[in-house]
């Protein structure tokens, strides 16, 4: 645990040495929430209180995806160089080192972010849950970074198979699209759908703990979905580590 | 001007060919591509079957305004994405060959891609297009058939003027990613809804200062029959206009960075 404390630390410090592209970062994130504010604003406009629900969402949602960044493609790009040999050589398994430079790195951006974000919501007039509730989504955003780092981490370790992996990621970002909830959240989706899509991991990476800050999930819908949520968190982290012990097994370094 | 052309066309049709060497990875990313854009057009004809109309347009017409972005995006995806990574080839030093080399360097830049590297969105846009002007009830005369090749060309610059200059703040910033993804990536998104839904400060910007709203959403009307509902109609006939004189500022800008440019380490 102390040197997974380290790596993070160590992720942090590579994070405050990017702070220009993480300031850049925040004109994304508010042209996003533009986006989606008019836009459920406009859908929503008959329903004051449905659309308060939705402009905390798509709110939080943005925020989320500070927290949720996974910069997999520096990865793959050690990957292609042939690093990997170098990755083995080290005494410390690389999910574990990736994991917690990414957590690091995801702190600091949340940090930089949040004193734009509360001015923002200020002048939205986003209000917080109240404690049990913003209790829940502090736990179900902490199993959404562990779903998300997991996936994409495991999902670039197919590079260890094969140079398709941009392909696979693209895959996973379809299927995280359309059923986490970024565009369509799941009170919306299709009934038939969105019942699917409960019991993926996908909603957990990004409609749960948004769902919960907004009050649209509560009581024992926020609990149920948390339980799912913590499922999908342990059998991601194994997904992780069964694609890299195969990928270590299979592969093959230049030259080797 | 006629040989830089003809060296642009050899050199992205050696492009092609090099890139059709990798024939699984071009099939493979052309699956990946259609599948990304599905998910937003899956995500779109949720939100508009459930609630029939965005700001007075129907599904079909938002579907229209979908496809008409991405299918700008699929001719500049095909000549110009290559760009967002201007700053890897300052970084190590591969931009200098084009500085020794007897063409302009920007025409090196460009052919620096192969051509079918969008057929993915080329491909979803043109189903989407046609399905969705099929169910939105467009009558084509040839008059129209014009106008959207008018369009398709002058949409295709106003993308391609907006990643030019994503490589022109390269020469300056060292840095082009960022520039793409927080700036332009968001603003394509912006105008995959009708822009009525945006207050005037955003409808305004996205008119006069990144013109995207000429991309879809004011071509769209004249698809639709619907110019006369603009404050000003012309503005539904100015999108080759706009893309021919955003293009040459952006690579005026180009010019400029050029002037200033200094080799990564010196």
């Amino acid at each position: 645990m102390r040197v997974f404390a380290a790596l993070v630390r160590q992720g942090m410090k590579v994070m405050l040495a990017y702070q220009w592209e993480n300031y850049m970062g925040l004109v994304g994130n508010f042209a996003f929430l533009l986006l989606f504010s008019a836009l459920w604003s406009a859908l929503l406009r008959g329903d004051p209180e449905a659309q308060a629900r939705m402009l905390s969402y798509v709110f939080i949602g943005q925020l989320l995806q500070n927290w949720t960044f996974t910069p997999t493609w520096e990865l793959a790009g050690r990957f292609r160089m042939g690093d990997v040999a170098l990755e083995l050589a080290k005494p410390l398994s690389l999910p574990v080192r990736v994991l917690g430079d990414f957590l690091g790195r995801n702190i600091v951006r949340v940090l930089r972010a949040l004193p734009a974000f509360a001015a923002v919501g200020f002048l939205m007039g986003i209000r917080l849950p109240d404690w049990p509730q913003f209790g829940f989504f502090l736990l179900s955003a902490g199993l959404a970074w562990v779903i998300n780092a997991s996936l994409y981490v495991g999902i670039t370790l197919i590079s260890l198979w094969t140079t398709y992996f941009d392909q696979a990621h693209q895959i996973l970002d379809f299927l995280e699209g359309v059923f986490s909830g970024f565009y369509v959240p799941l009170w919306y989706m299709p009934p038939a759908l969105a019942a699917i899509a409960t019991y993926t991991p996908f909603p957990g990476m990004f409609f749960t703990p948004a769902a919960i800050f907004s009050g649209g999930l509560q009581g024992a819908e926020a609990l149920s979905a948390l339980a799912v949520q913590a499922l999908w968190a342990g059998g991601s982290l194994l997904i992780l580590y069964g694609i890299w012990l195969g990928g270590v097994r299979k592969m093959t370094v230049m030259g080797g | 001007m006629l040989h830089a052309l003809r060296c642009y066309l050899l050199l992205v049709g050696a492009q092609a060919r090099a890139q059709m060497q990798y024939r699984f990875n071009f099939f493979a990313q052309v699956f990946s591509m259609i599948a990304t854009y599905m998910g937003q057009f899956i995500a779109l004809s949720w939100l508009t079957d459930r609630f029939g109309s965005i700001s007075g347009w129907k599904l079909e017409e938002v579907i229209l305004f979908y496809a008409l972005a991405i299918l700008a995006w699929g001719f500049a995806v095909s000549l110009f994405f290559h760009l967002v990574s201007f700053e890897d080839q300052i970084r190590e030093g591969l931009f200098d060959r084009a500085l020794v080399r007897p063409l302009n360097p920007f025409v090196q830049l460009l052919a620096g891609q192969s051509p079918i590297a969008g057929t993915g969105q080329l491909v979803f846009s043109i189903a989407a297009f046609l399905w969705a002007t099929g169910r939105a009830g467009v009558v084509w005369t040839p008059l129209k058939l014009l106008y959207l090749l008018g369009v398709a060309v002058g949409s295709a610059l106003i993308l391609g003027a907006a990643l030019v200059t994503v490589s022109a703040l390269g020469f300056f910033t060292r840095r082009t990613y960022t520039f793409y993804w927080s700036l332009v990536f968001p603003a394509r998104q912006l105008v995959h809804y009708p822009l009525n839904i945006y207050s005037q400060v955003v409808q305004w910007l996205l008119t006069v200062g990144l013109p995207f709203a000429f991309i879809n959403y004011y071509p769209a009307h004249v698809l639709l029959d619907r110019a006369a509902d603009l404050p000003w109609p012309l503005l539904a006939y100015l999108t080759p206009l706009v893309g021919v004189v955003a293009f040459a500022a952006a690579y005026g800008l180009w010019c400029l960075g050029l002037r200033s440019y200094v080799g990564a380490g010196s």
